[in-house]
């Protein structure tokens, strides 16, 4: 990870996604950038994750899609992590939710990296559907228990020991669950592609979890490349750059 | 209020994709915050109730093409067909309003949702009988609500009952207040508003002469 964008606005909520940031950027390496919203599509390469405060009522889960902040941080094709007022600074554990689909196993991706970048701890849980649906039988022929092993297999061969959990049913309530029983945890979710079908990136599974935000939630945009250590000069966990452009 | 026997209904589409063209009154950030204190007080009553978010919350002023229906046609066909014209003719009857006060004077619990009602409103009435209109004319089924409302909960799960519920909101002063100056268009993508976009706005001039109107700001974003 090499960049972290936070967007300022002067809100309290704003202030403490901008320690979490802080802290996750002197953890990485990354350098930090300290900007209005708007000027995310100014940049001259992409941020590797933007982080929002999420002031209950405020912004999220609702989104205005006309408003410019609202649609830089819903459609954009970048990791977008939504902090909730007074959330500890510091990731400690990422909670991934996995269910086989290629923005998740991205997600996956992203976190698991993170995770070894940070020395935290990952659990990956996996919702069995009630209904049946078109990865129904993608699982039925591997056996669900088979598909989160495979699913965690790049991990667990790059000496990654992941906690897996499964359950039935709705995956939000096992998600908050995982997310709530060891401090500084962070939620990561797939987002969905921007298109013609989806316009903006986040699922219905990740507005209902911002819908009662109690941790930090990562929504990943599908493609997005495992998070990188920094490089070069002044670069790593003793050298974050910091940059303050007002707000 | 409500029958003592009655239970909840899941609502099957909360925070899921929809598809929706819907006139709407904003609601000033005061309004939302006293709606937001009943909705906390009223969700404490009621564990399995879901929370519209407060900064989605709104009035339906006229529906153009509804969320819980189906259309001879994809609802975004619908639209790049109809929106338009639509827009313009409610524009132009839009324009001729003047700046409303919408009062919400209670709060209403039914086995679908909790609802805070808002007077009746001359504005709203006209706007949806345009609408009406509007829909036959597009050889669709005229469809528009009949009260003026913003809903705050919605049920989770079914059959939760409500007979406390509805006692609490039957105890729970509102005094809700927002002064409407422009409707806005907006196309909703996750129900119930959660995520939206404005697709067209209509400022409420009022009759004021004609040297004192000020041009009409298109839509943003079509």
């Amino acid at each position: 990870m090499t960049t972290v964008f936070v967007c300022a606005d002067g809100s309290p909520a704003g202030q403490d996604a901008a320690a979490w940031a802080e802290a996750l950027a002197a953890s990485t390496g990354a350098d930090l950038i300290v900007d209005e919203v708007e000027r995310l599509g100014s940049l001259a390469s992409p941020p590797d994750l933007v982080v929002v405060g999420a002031a209950a009522g405020q912004w999220y889960p609702a989104l205005h899609l006309d408003q410019p902040a609202h649609a830089l941080v819903a459609r954009a094709g970048w990791p977008l992590a939504v902090v909730p007022g007074g959330a500890s600074p510091g990731v400690g554990h990422l909670v991934v939710g996995v269910d086989g689909t290629p923005a998740s196993l991205d997600a996956l991706a992203w976190a698991a990296g993170l995770a070894a970048a940070l020395g935290a701890d990952l659990t990956l849980v996996h919702a069995r559907p009630t209904r049946p649906s078109r990865d129904a039988a993608r699982d039925r022929a591997g056996g669900q228990a088979e598909g989160l092993l495979a699913w965690a297999a790049p991990v667990l061969a790059r000496g990654g020991r992941p906690e897996l959990r499964e359950a039935d049913g709705d995956p939000v309530g096992p998600l908050r669950r995982a997310g709530g029983e060891r401090p500084r945890s962070v939620i990561v979710l797939g987002g969905r592609p921007v298109d013609g079908t989806h316009h903006h990136a986040v699922g219905s599974v990740g507005l209902r979890i911002l819908d009662h935000l109690f941790v930090p939630v990562a929504v990943v945009p599908p493609g997005t490349r495992s998070p990188a250590p920094p490089a070069g000069p002044g670069a790593g966990p003793t050298g974050p750059g910091r940059v303050d452009r007002g707000g | 209020m409500i029958d003592a026997s009655a239970v909840s209904r899941a609502d099957p589409l909360w925070m899921r994709d929809c598809r929706a063209y819907v006139v709407q009154a904003d609601l000033d950030e005061e309004c939302r915050r006293r709606l937001a204190e009943a909705q906390d007080r009223l969700a404490g009553v009621l564990p399995g109730s879901v929370v519209c978010p407060p900064a989605s919350l709104h009035v339906s002023v006229a529906v153009l093409l509804s969320v819980r229906r189906d259309y001879p046609a994809p609802k975004d066909a619908l639209w790049a067909q109809w929106g338009s014209r639509w827009c313009d003719q409610l524009r132009a009857l839009a324009e001729g309003f003047a700046p409303f006060e919408l009062r919400f004077e209670r709060l209403e619990v039914s086995e679908a949702a909790v609802i805070a009602l808002a007077g009746p409103v001359a504005a709203v009435e006209s706007l949806r009988r345009r609408a009406a209109a509007l829909q036959r004319d597009a050889g669709l089924v005229a469809y528009q609500p009949s009260i003026v409302h913003c809903t705050l909960l919605r049920y989770g799960t079914t059959g939760l009952q409500l007979d406390e519920l509805g006692r609490v909101a039957h105890a729970t002063p509102v005094r809700a207040r927002t002064v409407v100056t422009h409707l806005t268009v907006r196309r909703e993508l996750v129900y119930p508003s959660v995520v939206s976009e404005a697709v067209d706005r209509f400022d409420l001039w009022g009759r004021l002469p004609d040297e004192g109107r000020r041009p009409p700001l298109r839509a943003a974003a079509r």
